[in-house]
């Protein structure tokens, strides 16, 4: 890794422990002197779970670094991982059996699509 | 610590201590997740014993293996951990009596486990009379008890993990496992119907725009979900934040 590489990800490592202290103490540290409103907690009720679905769904359904939406391609191993760990967790509602079973499906698929 | 303040903290500490194997299991597997990105070894440590969120991890891999600029990915992290934010309003109405200081060193070691542990325990913060009795602060050392018991089991698995991973050869595809690990993150949260309807707001919306800079894709896709969700969401009574 390069050295500005390195210092890029140090820099984001000292950016994401701030980011921690701000989450896990954000009324801590804003005490009284900043009030959410009930419309507020409502509306940022879905906000995590976009964000993982926004990082998720271009990781199953596009190949890596890929750069728009026409590379899409259904020999993609991602796709069919993806699709059999939501299928086992559906059923499952578990860890284990679905990372075995993604990481199987993901890893037949690559050989399949090899 | 006073022989009561002891007590209490081994209390916490061996009711942390049932959940060990769901702690580790999430953190081998976040663990190995983070050996085989673009992270180097030294790195990846160092992001699990000082970040110490596993979820905002996961979500940053991807975004720092494509080059996305790091605010992006600062921003995509804070909307990973807005749970934090509003267990913090808890913890500010249990822990007032504590320093600043303090009370931020106890948020920043507060996970998901330590927090709902200590509501289970405590459901209600002290009253005045509760706290002028308490005079050894005995809830705060069953707390540390917990995200003890959590702090470590969880270093133990993430650091096996990132040391197991890295002897594996990368073209076993392990970096997947980071994206099952986010399937089952998400899954609970897709309880409502307005839940799944800004997810798959979010997951189209992130897919279609894949293309634009800086991965700008996710902001736009965490701003349509939202969208989505407030409107459908008819009775915004009946749920709480996850």
């Amino acid at each position: 890794m390069s050295n500005e590489a390195s210092m890029r990800i140090a820099y984001l490592i000292i950016g994401m422990i701030l980011v921690t202290f701000l989450s896990r103490s954000f009324f801590i540290l804003l005490g009284k002197r900043i009030k959410i409103s009930e419309w507020g907690l409502e509306t940022i009720r879905y906000a995590p779970l976009a964000a993982l679905i926004a990082i998720l769904a271009p990781e199953i359904f596009l190949p890596l670094g890929a750069s728009s939406i026409a590379e899409f391609n259904l020999r993609l191993p991602n796709i069919w991982g993806g699709i059999a760990a939501m299928i086992a967790y559906y059923f499952s509602k578990r860890m284990l059996p679905t990372l075995v079973i993604g990481m199987a499906v993901y890893t037949a698929a690559r050989f399949w699509f090899a | 610590m006073t022989p009561a303040q002891q007590r209490e903290f081994i209390h916490g500490f061996k009711e942390m201590s049932h959940s060990a194997v769901t702690i580790v299991t999430w953190s081998v597997v976040t663990g190995i997740a983070m050996a085989k990105s673009t992270l180097t070894i030294q790195q990846a440590i160092a992001m699990s014993l000082l970040v110490y969120a596993g979820s905002a991890q996961l979500a940053a891999l991807p975004l720092i293996a494509v080059g996305a600029p790091i605010w992006v990915i600062l921003v995509t992290s804070f909307m990973v951990n807005l749970r934090f934010v509003i267990f913090s309003l808890g913890l500010q109405a249990h822990f007032s009596y504590l320093s600043m200081w303090r009370r931020i060193v106890l948020g920043y070691f507060t996970t998901d486990f330590s927090y709902l542990s200590h509501i289970k325990r405590f459901p209600k913060p002290e009253s005045k009379e509760e706290l002028a009795k308490d005079q050894e602060h005995l809830r705060l050392y069953s707390m540390m008890g917990f995200q003890a018991a959590n702090w470590i089991s969880w270093q133990i698995g993430s650091i096996t993990g990132i040391l197991l991973a890295s002897q594996i050869p990368n073209d076993w595809g392990l970096e997947f496992a980071g994206a099952v690990a986010l399937v089952v993150i998400i899954g609970p949260m897709l309880d409502r119907t307005s839940a799944r309807w800004a997810a798959v707001t979010a997951g189209a919306v992130a897919v279609m725009t894949y293309g634009i800079p800086y991965r700008l894709n996710i902001i736009l896709a965490i701003g349509a979900a939202l969208f989505v969700g407030m409107i459908l969401d008819k009775s915004p009574k009946e749920g709480v934040i996850s």
